[in-house]
């Protein structure tokens, strides 16, 4: 999910190409045909299914400001080659998790607005009383928050064992 | 976000401070250039994007799931995450005197919170009875050029070794061709060898390698760069040069060609010569020399496998991809091993 978001930046979307690639790795699974490299070839379903979506997005409307195709390239190249470990992955994954359930309530709500309501800065900032840039600078620190004590959680874990 | 000259090299919080910005939708072009630049030079960058890249599909997935909200979160029972590793965040509040989030209340999700398996197979179901339906002649065949192209990316993303001839011919005399063979194998694996088999060059998954009839065996996992690396010490040079650069899409694989396809040429579906066979015609789009101007691609009604790629460019020189075989190649054949037995292996370091 997160690659998706990285490159087509609307959370829909993201989980319609998530659906739609979840669909053609079902059906590759049912087949007898043996998949080698069963993750490499995941990852390429989803990037195929994600640029068609984005050229089918394109085409519909002119005006939807997109990730620049060198960005989006590059992204894509890091996705397909991360090694990134499973117990790592699933071990930032339950670091998230005690890192959200720590956050003070104010910034957890905020969270919660953004990314579960769905809401935009402006909408945030008139439930908030404040400002949608003000909104905007809140959620990034409390992102670079999230992230730093994930980093620090699994930091701790590597010493510890 | 403060912005700097592109040439700049950027330190570690204005990398974080781009990819926040980049999840966040505010980058201008020139700021996604300098994070794209920075992702693909430096391994810290990279790791760093795709940490916050995983952190933010899991943002999004809880939310979607609605796991979010307040009812839904734990008693904390430790330290706050402010009290650990930041200052205390607040929220600006036009009127100091209230309580910035008082009146706050959590609206229901947009998306009601479900199984993403539930969703995958009632998906699965619903393409099921549509292939029926197409199968009994009660839906008309929705075939177009865009499911035709998608048909073929998902056939040459399949791990199955087919081999292709590639025909490159020069744009003052079409009569002087050359030649090459492709095996190409899925997860872009691939060995590539010149009719005259002065040299093989090959990617078994991980490393690159390249190797001449009398020397030894070149390896590296940094594959762009090993053209520089290379570039003075065999004398194919210019082959090795294309294979490598980002600039020459179409050296490489079909996979690499659907999808420059896909993002910038328009697309056709053109009458074929016969009913086995898809043809579509893509026009490009981009003013970019390299790119062909326009390209010719059958593929198998069935399979959705390419068979034949023709490729012209504004100079006149053509590249043509033609299917010889799909059958097994030997689990080592992507491999050095395979094509250089018993030679001296030279690992070559390149630093990012």
């Amino acid at each position: 999910m997160g690659y998706l978001y990285a490159i087509t930046r609307d959370t829909d979307l993201s989980e319609e190409i998530y659906q739609n690639a979840a669909v053609v790795v079902m059906e590759q699974v049912g087949k007898t045909e043996i998949i080698r490299d069963f993750r490499a070839w995941a990852k390429e379903v989803v990037r195929r299914q994600a640029f068609h979506a984005i050229r089918k997005r394109e085409k519909a409307s002119k005006f939807t400001r997109i990730v620049s195709p060198e960005l989006m390239d590059v992204v894509s190249v890091a996705f397909l080659e991360d090694q990134t470990e499973v117990m790592t992955v699933n071990s930032e994954s339950a670091a998230l998790k005690e890192c959200l359930n720590s956050l003070p309530t104010d910034k957890r709500r905020l969270v919660a607005l953004r990314y579960e309501s769905g809401a935009s800065f402006t909408s945030i900032s008139s439930q908030l009383d404040s400002t949608p840039s003000a909104i905007q600078r809140a959620l990034s620190r409390v992102r670079k928050l999230l992230h730093g004590c994930i980093q620090k959680k699994l930091r701790l874990a590597e010493e510890g064992s | 976000m403060s912005k700097r000259p592109n040439n700049e090299s950027i330190n570690r919080d204005d990398v974080e401070a781009l990819i926040l910005g980049h999840f966040e939708g505010n980058l201008d072009p020139d700021q996604e250039q300098q994070l794209a630049a920075a992702i693909s030079t430096s391994t810290e960058s990279k790791t760093l994007f795709l940490s916050h890249m995983r952190m933010e599909g899991r943002l999004r997935s809880l939310g979607y799931d609605g796991f979010l909200s307040a009812e839904n979160a734990q008693a904390s029972g430790g330290q706050e995450v402010g009290e650990i590793v930041a200052p205390s965040i607040q929220i600006g509040s036009k009127h100091p005197s209230q309580p910035a989030t008082s009146s706050l209340r959590i609206k229901r999700p947009k998306h009601l919170p479900r199984s993403r398996f539930w969703v995958a197979y009632s998906s699965v179901a619903a393409c099921c009875m549509l292939i029926a339906l197409v199968s009994w002649g009660l839906w008309p065949s929705p075939v177009n050029a865009d499911s035709i192209l998608r048909k073929a990316q998902l056939a040459a993303s399949e791990l199955i070794d087919r081999t292709y001839r590639i025909t490159t011919s020069r744009s003052d005399d079409q009569t002087r061709t050359r030649e090459l063979m492709m095996s190409l194998g899925g997860g872009g694996r691939f060995v590539i060898k010149p009719a005259g088999g002065a040299y093989v060059m090959g990617h078994d998954g991980s490393d690159f390698w390249v190797t001449q009839r009398n020397g030894p065996v070149w390896v590296t996992s940094d594959f762009p760069n090993i053209g520089s690396k290379l570039g003075s010490k065999i004398p194919e040079r210019r082959l090795l040069e294309l294979v490598t650069s980002p600039d020459e899409p179409l050296s490489l694989g079909i996979s690499e060609l659907l999808s420059l396809i896909e993002r910038q040429y328009d697309m056709e579906l053109v009458e074929s010569e016969t009913v086995k066979e898809y043809r579509i015609r893509a026009t490009t789009k981009s003013n970019r020399a390299n790119y062909p101007a326009a390209i010719d691609l059958w593929s198998d009604v069935e399979s959705g496998v390419v068979l034949r790629i023709k490729a012209r460019f504004a100079n006149g020189r053509q590249r043509q991809f033609e299917l010889i075989e799909t059958a097994k190649l030997s689990e080592t054949w992507y491999h050095y091993s395979e094509h250089a037995p018993g030679k001296e292996i030279e690992r070559i370091h390149t630093t990012n």
